[in-house]
C-alpha cells in the first residue's frame, strides 16, 4: 500500500504541475503570439500540427494575427483543450484517492466514467466546434471570398468515441466490482 | 423494508460488553459494532451461531424483521 500512495503522491504532483501550469502557457501563447517564445511554446507543447483549411495547411506561428483573429483563436484552443483539462480535475482526484488507499471506490468509478464523458464531448462538440473556429480565425485576414469555417468529422473523432466507449465500461465494471466489495466487507 | 438488529439490547441483559462477546465470537470489535449498528449487509450462519450460543438466545431474539428503513426496535 505505501508503495502505490507513493506512487500515486509522485503522479499527482505532475498532474497538480500540469493543472496549474496549463492555463498560463495557454494565455501566454496566444497574448504573446508573435514573439518567439510564445511560437515555441504554441509549436511544442500547445498544437500537433497545422491548421486544414481548403485551400491549404497553414501554421498557427506563420499567421498574421489581429487582436479579434487571436481571440478567435484563444478561444478555439479554450474549446479544444476544456475536455482534455476537466479530464487533468478528475485524474487528479483518481489519484488523490489512490494516494489515500481508496483504490476500487466508487468515487474512482464515477471519476472514470466522466472521464468517458469527457471524451465524448470532446469527439461530438469540442474538436469540431474548435477546429472550424480556428478556420475561421486563420482565415480571417483573407481576402472576401477566402474565408472559411469549416465543421468536420474525422479518424480522431472516432478515436475519441472508442476510447469514451472503452472508459464507461471500465467504470461500469468497477461500480459493480466495488459494490461487491462493499457486500463482503460488510458481511459479519 | 429491513433486517433490524438487537445486539445491544441482548448484551445489556447478559450483562456483557461487546470486546468480550467478540473475543468470543472471534470477529473484531469493529466488524461486531457494524452488526450491532445495523450497517451490516449479511452474516453468516457460522457467527449468528456462535453469537447466540455465547449470548443463551434465538436468532429471534437478535434479529427482527420491521416495515420501515430504521434497523432499530425502539
Amino acid at each position: 500500500m505505501n508503495k502505490i500512495s507513493r506512487v500515486s503522491g509522485a503522479v499527482l504532483l505532475l498532474l497538480d504541475a500540469a493543472f496549474y501550469t496549463f492555463p498560463i502557457l495557454l494565455v501566454f501563447s496566444w497574448a504573446c503570439i508573435e514573439t518567439a517564445c510564445a511560437k515555441k511554446v504554441m509549436d511544442c507543447l500547445l498544437y500537433a500540427g497545422p491548421v486544414c483549411t481548403p485551400d491549404a495547411l497553414i501554421g498557427l506561428t506563420k499567421v498574421r494575427w489581429t487582436p479579434f483573429t487571436q481571440f478567435l483563436g484563444f478561444c478555439s484552443s479554450v474549446l479544444a483543450w476544456a475536455p482534455a483539462y476537466g479530464g487533468l480535475h478528475y485524474l487528479r482526484r483518481i489519484f488523490a484517492h489512490y494516494k489515500e488507499g481508496a483504490i476500487f471506490s466508487s468515487e474512482n468509478a464515477l471519476c472514470y466514467s466522466r472521464l468517458g464523458q469527457l471524451f465524448l464531448l470532446n469527439a461530438f462538440i469540442a474538436l469540431p466546434l474548435s477546429d472550424g473556429l480556428m478556420v475561421a480565425a486563420v482565415t480571417f485576414s483573407n481576402p472576401v471570398g477566402q474565408r472559411y469555417v469549416c465543421i468536420g468529422a474525422s479518424t480522431a473523432n472516432l478515436f475519441q468515441c472508442l476510447c469514451a466507449g472503452i472508459f464507461m465500461v471500465v467504470s461500469w465494471v468497477m461500480l459493480e466490482a466495488s459494490k461487491l466489495a462493499e457486500e463482503q466487507q460488510l458481511t459479519i | 423494508m429491513s433486517i433490524g438488529v438487537n445486539l445491544d439490547v441482548m448484551l445489556a441483559k447478559r450483562k456483557m460488553k461487546l470486546q468480550d462477546l467478540a473475543a468470543l465470537v472471534d470477529i473484531t470489535p469493529q466488524n461486531l459494532s457494524v452488526l450491532k449498528a445495523g450497517r451490516a449487509k449479511a452474516i453468516r450462519f457460522s457467527t449468528l451461531e456462535a453469537i447466540c450460543k455465547h449470548l443463551s438466545c434465538q436468532p429471534g431474539d437478535i434479529l427482527f424483521f420491521t416495515e420501515e428503513d430504521t434497523a432499530r426496535r425502539e
